[in-house]
């Protein structure tokens, strides 16, 4: 028999301790009301025009009129990235919120109907993902006209397929708990089940993953962006800002590092938040004698 | 007003679970189920109360066919999970637990839910402070105690216990079976207990039914099946349940 | 010559570092002679199995012995450096958990897992194909056992393969934490005589963990009665129990009394 011994793992116990829980939550909420007020008031304490043109200062170095520099045709790169939160986070968001909306209905119906129910929409989801993700999306832009709006469309139609069928896994297992056997056994209609038993056992998972998917939306937006399907120039978008400073990289390495930190900042804003949100809905100790 | 199943049989691929296993519940009467572990007590009772489906035409309710649907049949025969946490939603505190079925199946206004749902609290023996706790904040008896309560909201006209005790400790055993005997004496209810303890059905079951590889082998008065059990796993349980001479009398 | 005593633990105060170091086992001192049978009870929570993981070294993260000392032979285990506390594993200490079936490697033949065991003292070959047909026959397993995977066999004849593996390593202490929860009575009954069996057998002192008195008394001549992380009585079980026992003695025999028929 081997025992494992755990006394010396205590110090990195404490450490993961502090990162999950409070610590990380308020983190992550700081950042993320961080990036709300620039969202809302981005355009007010930006130092300059966004669009503004200034081609005698092209890829400068940081200054004090240009905090940041400036990109290949001298607009200020600080101000954009100020200007472009509204838009960029926005959009994510706004598909976030729309994959949601289809995928959790879908999963949840197909986990608790079963039966015919199940079969038809799982082979809809099956379908969709048997596409390249983007080569879908891009099909269903180029069928409703380039434009921000077809882009969170198109993004959120490929996208929804993944997150149902993870949403139909969680809810299969949630839903054979004893508990909610017990909870449908006194009687409790069907939404009730799903609002009070079901909901809470998916969503603290749910909102983790679609914390971490966020990145890689934010990341397939302004990839739409370049390819002048997504957010349309000159509009400040992190994405686009990003993919059109590409050439410039070896002779400011700033144009590209600013914007692609503050995607960085974002994405881990998001999982800090979404990995606090879990750690406050799961109320149930970890260990129990 | 009894509950039955006649030739109930139950397989799993080439692995037959139940045989042709008949059993009546009748109403205010106490039925206790024994048996070794896997021999099909717990597959009996899930199937008589539509946790796992049962086959059709082999349950009978007042000589009517009876087809249990876990979400429509709770009231008429109402299941208890054998592990009392894990039958009891962790988002719920004890007093929202015992409210759900007075309002889905009883539809009683909010005020007089609670009421009630104290009413049963109290009967079972905890006080106002467990209310509001959540199951994984009370002990395991506690949590069982509410899991009773629960049950009791529901009114069923029959009740299965699925090793009520088997997850409690002794003392813990010892309260819960004499909460059980005054639910007994108290409601008038048909009682089914699975346990595979013959000292505590002894307390509580007027007939003991004995099963063994997925059949019923024996089925008599708890007092006649004390003084003379036939089948010989019913007279190896007897012989240990009277067992329990101290190590210094075995050296 | 005064006999040191095999196990010594004194003082063990076991707490949880990540809720204000609040002690969960307090002040726990007890001895445990050569070939003695040595009963633990207490109600679920009362600190039982958490002291018989300290003393298996089986506790795990925020929990920690945190004062107090736990001397095997002499030597203080909680003070000792790994690989020499590697050496007592086994042959020294060996303790059958809860739940057997997390305790065998699932897929693996009980055959590989037990002469894995017999390795562990230089068995090799026929000596240790002997011991392990020796093993099973004295916890009456049957030889079709051997070829099989733990998931074959029920739960009390998982519990009876610990108890064969111990029949091989020999311990000097042997901890049974629980070993027949979650088995029917007949099972239960069958296991503790093969737990009566491996103590007669190898000689080796007995601690006994359970809830249940009933049991306690089966296998063991004396018991300690633990209550909220605190040693509250012992009681000699050839002796009936005096009238000045704890509240908590008196409550655990009392419903066993009342349970009995």
């Amino acid at each position: 028999m081997a025992y494992v011994d755990s006394a010396k793992s205590i110090p990195l116990s404490r450490a993961t301790q502090l990162l999950r829980g409070r610590t990380t939550f308020f983190l992550g909420g700081l950042f993320l009301c961080f990036f709300i007020v620039l969202a809302i008031g981005g355009e007010a304490f930006a130092p300059n025009p966004p669009n503004q043109i200034d081609l005698l200062h092209r890829l400068s170095a940081p200054n004090l009129t240009y905090p940041l520099g400036t990109d290949h045709l001298g607009r200020c790169i600080l101000s954009r990235l100020m200007t472009g939160t509204a838009l960029s986070l926005g959009t994510a968001l706004t598909t976030a919120g729309l994959i949601l909306a289809i995928a959790l209905p879908v999963g949840l119906l197909s986990a608790l109907c079963k039966g015919w129910v199940d079969a038809v929409l799982m082979r809809i989801a099956d379908i969709f993902l048997a596409f390249p993700m983007l080569v879908f999306a891009l099909a269903i832009i180029g069928y409703l006209g380039a434009s921000l709006t077809s882009a969170v469309i198109g993004v959120a139609l490929a996208w929804w397929p993944s997150l149902a069928r993870l949403v139909r896994t969680l809810t299969l297992e949630a839903a054979s708990k004893e508990y909610v056997l017990a909870s449908r056994q006194c009687g409790q209609k069907p939404l009730s089940i799903i609002g009070r038993h079901i909901l809470p056992q998916i969503l603290p998972p749910l909102l983790v993953v679609l914390s971490l998917e966020m990145a890689g939306l934010l990341l397939v937006l302004s990839s739409l962006s370049f390819l002048g399907l997504g957010a349309q120039p000159p509009a400040a978008e992190w994405g686009a800002m990003l993919n059109e400073a590409r050439p410039f990289f070896a002779e400011r390495p700033s144009v590209v590092l600013a914007p692609g930190i503050v995607i960085i900042l974002a994405v881990l804003s998001f999982n800090l938040v979404g990995e606090g949100i879990r750690f406050q809905l799961d109320k149930r100790r970890p260990y129990r004698w | 007003m009894t509950m039955q199943a006649r030739h109930l049989s139950i397989a799993y691929g080439s692995n037959q679970v139940l045989s042709q296993v008949s059993l009546t519940l009748h109403p205010s009467r106490t039925t206790g189920l024994v048996g070794r572990s896997g021999c099909g007590k717990s597959t009996l009772a899930k199937a008589m109360t539509g946790i796992i489906p049962a086959p059709q035409e082999t349950l009978f309710h007042n000589d009517q066919i009876f087809f249990p649907d876990l979400s429509k049949t709770g009231n008429i025969i109402h299941y208890m999970w054998q592990d009392p946490l894990a039958a009891l939603s962790p988002f719920l505190s004890a007093l929202d637990l015992i409210c759900e079925p007075l309002k889905a199946i009883h539809k009683l206004p909010k005020a007089e839910r609670q009421r009630q749902a104290r009413d049963l609290l109290n009967m079972v023996g905890l006080n106002a402070t467990c209310s509001v706790k959540r199951p994984h904040q009370l002990s395991g008896g506690q949590c069982q105690r509410v899991a009773l309560a629960r049950a009791l909201a529901v009114k069923p006209r029959f009740l299965v216990l699925d090793e009520p005790l088997s997850a409690l400790d002794l003392v813990t055993q010892e309260q819960i079976t004499s909460l059980l005997r005054k639910v007994r004496a108290e409601m008038n209810m048909g009682l089914l207990i699975i346990s595979h303890d013959l000292q505590t059905l002894a307390k509580l079951a007027d007939d003991i039914a004995v099963m063994d590889g997925g059949r019923i082998v024996e089925h008599k008065e708890t007092h006649e099946f004390f003084a003379a059990p036939e089948h010989q796993l019913s007279r190896r349980f007897v012989e240990i349940s009277k067992y329990s001479a101290p190590a210094a009398a075995l050296n | 010559m005064v006999e040191i005593p095999l196990l010594q633990v004194h003082n063990l105060t076991i707490s949880n570092s990540a809720q204000n170091n609040e002690p969960l086992v307090e002040g726990v001192s007890f001895d445990l002679a050569v070939n003695q049978r040595l009963g633990l009870i207490g109600k679920s929570g009362c600190g039982k199995s958490l002291t018989c993981h300290a003393i298996t070294g089986a506790l795990r993260a925020p929990l920690a012995a945190s004062s107090g000392s736990i001397r095997f032979q002499g030597n203080d285990l909680l003070a000792m450096p790994f690989a020499e506390k590697q050496q007592i594993r086994g042959t020294g200490i060996f303790c059958i958990f809860q739940s057997p079936g997390s305790a065998l490697h699932p897929s693996l033949t009980i055959e590989t897992q037990l002469l894995e065991t017999a390795r562990n003292l230089s068995l090799h070959g026929q000596a240790a194909h002997h011991a392990l047909l020796q093993a099973l026959e004295a916890v009456s397993l049957p030889k079709l056992c051997l070829k099989q995977y733990p998931n074959a066999l029920s739960g009390g004849m998982k519990q009876r393969v610990m108890m064969a593996m111990a029949l091989i390593l020999k311990p000097t202490i042997l901890i049974a934490d629980e070993p027949t929860t979650g088995l029917d009575v007949i099972t239960e009954h069958e296991t503790l005589e093969a737990l009566n069996v491996v103590q007669q057998e190898t000689g080796s002192a007995l601690l006994f963990v359970s809830h249940d008195l009933r049991i306690v008394r089966q296998t063991c001549t004396s018991v300690l009665v633990m209550d909220a992380g605190q040693l509250v009585d012992a009681c000699d079980l050839n002796q009936p129990i005096a009238p000045d026992c704890h509240r908590a003695t008196a409550e655990i025999t009392g419903a066993m009394e009342r349970l009995q028929l």
